[in-house]
């Protein structure tokens, strides 16, 4: 059996790639297909031998130079529409820009959670604070009889506990001074638990 | 050793001082002028090109990062340009005829003819008037063959066998893929055979530096 190949058929496939074969610019398994193609091929060789043809001839076209020289005073376009070259130079640096603002996110960050950090332990103070100031009242006779006698079993209640505990209470006789006692007690241990002391004055400093 | 393009855009951009980004002006300008001609055909508007193309480079170089050659970024800016003086034309009304012949050629044909009146019939290693003719108009029959090509495929033509950018610089410049490049080269040159068909059965182009 005699298989017909049509030449036409075969040269229109390698038709579009003889350009860029003849440019070099043919990845290296396409040229050998295309080289060996060409080999036995006159048809492909004449349009190589057009394409270098229509080249040669632009290439033969004549530089054209400028007929005038640009009037532009660079010196003065470079003042008022770039960037001044310290910015540029900046910019180019683009890896110190970064290492640049990652520092600065840092430091926001780290001075935004000490600012968080004491507002928290303010607050936790504030609330101890509060509830014990809240039982000083009560002591007095201010709250209801049901309340009052309410935070009077829970301080006595500490009392006794702290007493268990080898914790001493001074003026511990006389009722509000006993109280007293307890709150101040209470409150400089837990300002030592949070790492803050307090000076007679009873300002505040933090341990950091 | 002769500053690179690189070279000349760092010291351009420590010292920010005029004579670094003059000499790329003197570099490029003629070779922008050029291509900017071959594209659209105008002596006064490829001036236009050069000066705006050095102005916009001037205040976009800061966005230069080497990611092409400083070359191609920049043909890419004077490309942009020549584009939007084709469409602006295209609106104002339709195709203009464009000589795509910059120098004077019937005053250098006259030229020519005036040497070959009066120069003896000497062998000589320079090319004689006569020759010096048909070059000139061989120049401008293959001038006038690109200025018919479709825009698109002109540009490629220009870029790639004038300028000598690759294709792949090409495809940066005009922002398209080097498929499409390399289908714009083939059918432009296929264009251009067709065009200069006649011209070519009746002479050689000859490589001829005269």
């Amino acid at each position: 059996m005699i298989i017909m190949v049509d030449q036409t058929s075969i040269c229109e496939k390698f038709m579009p790639m003889l350009d860029a074969f003849y440019d070099g610019e043919l990845s290296k398994e396409d040229n050998l297909t295309v080289s060996a193609h060409i080999k036995d091929c006159q048809n492909c060789r004449n349009h190589l031998h057009e394409v270098e043809r229509i080249v040669a001839s632009l290439k033969g076209l004549p530089r054209l130079q400028m007929p005038h020289e640009l009037t532009v005073n660079w010196q003065s376009l470079i003042q008022t529409s770039t960037k001044p070259w310290w910015y540029l130079k900046l910019k180019q640096e683009k890896s110190s820009l970064l290492a640049l603002a990652a520092a600065v996110i840092l430091l926001v960050l780290a001075g935004s959670f000490l600012r968080l950090r004491s507002f928290s332990q303010f607050f936790s103070i504030a609330d101890s604070q509060k509830q014990a100031a809240q039982e000083v009242v009560a002591r007095k006779g201010d709250l209801g009889v049901g309340e009052s006698n309410q935070v009077r079993r829970v301080v006595d209640q500490q009392v006794a506990q702290g007493k268990r505990a080898g914790v001493s209470y001074p003026n511990q006789q006389t009722g509000d001074g006993e109280l007293l006692a307890l709150y101040q007690n209470e409150s400089k241990l837990a300002s030592e638990e949070l790492g803050i002391a307090t000076n007679e004055d009873g300002l505040y400093a933090l341990k950091l | 050793m002769e500053l690179t393009d690189v070279d000349i855009i760092d010291n351009f951009r420590a010292t920010g001082q005029a004579r670094y980004f003059q000499s790329l002006v003197s570099r490029y300008q003629h070779r922008i002028y050029n291509a900017a001609f071959r594209m659209i055909g105008d002596t006064q508007e490829a001036e236009e090109v050069v000066q705006e193309t050095f102005i916009k480079v001037l205040q976009n170089l800061e966005k230069f990062r080497n990611q092409a050659t400083f070359a191609a970024w920049m043909f890419r800016i004077a490309h942009n340009i020549c584009i939007d003086i084709l469409r602006s034309r295209q609106r104002k009304g339709g195709l203009q005829m464009m000589s795509f012949d910059p120098q004077s050629t019937q005053e250098q044909i006259d030229q020519a003819y005036l040497q070959l009146s009066q120069v003896s019939q000497v062998a000589d290693l320079e090319p004689g008037p006569a020759q010096k003719i048909e070059h000139i108009e061989q120049q401008e029959m293959i001038a006038s063959s690109l200025g018919q090509l479709p825009e698109s495929q002109r540009i490629v033509l220009v870029l790639h066998d004038i300028e000598g950018f690759s294709y792949q610089e090409i495809a940066e410049i005009v922002g398209d893929n080097v498929g499409t490049i390399r289908s714009r080269l083939h059918y432009g040159r296929l264009k251009m055979k067709e065009l200069l068909a006649p011209y070519f059965q009746n002479n050689t182009v000859a490589a001829y530096s005269g």
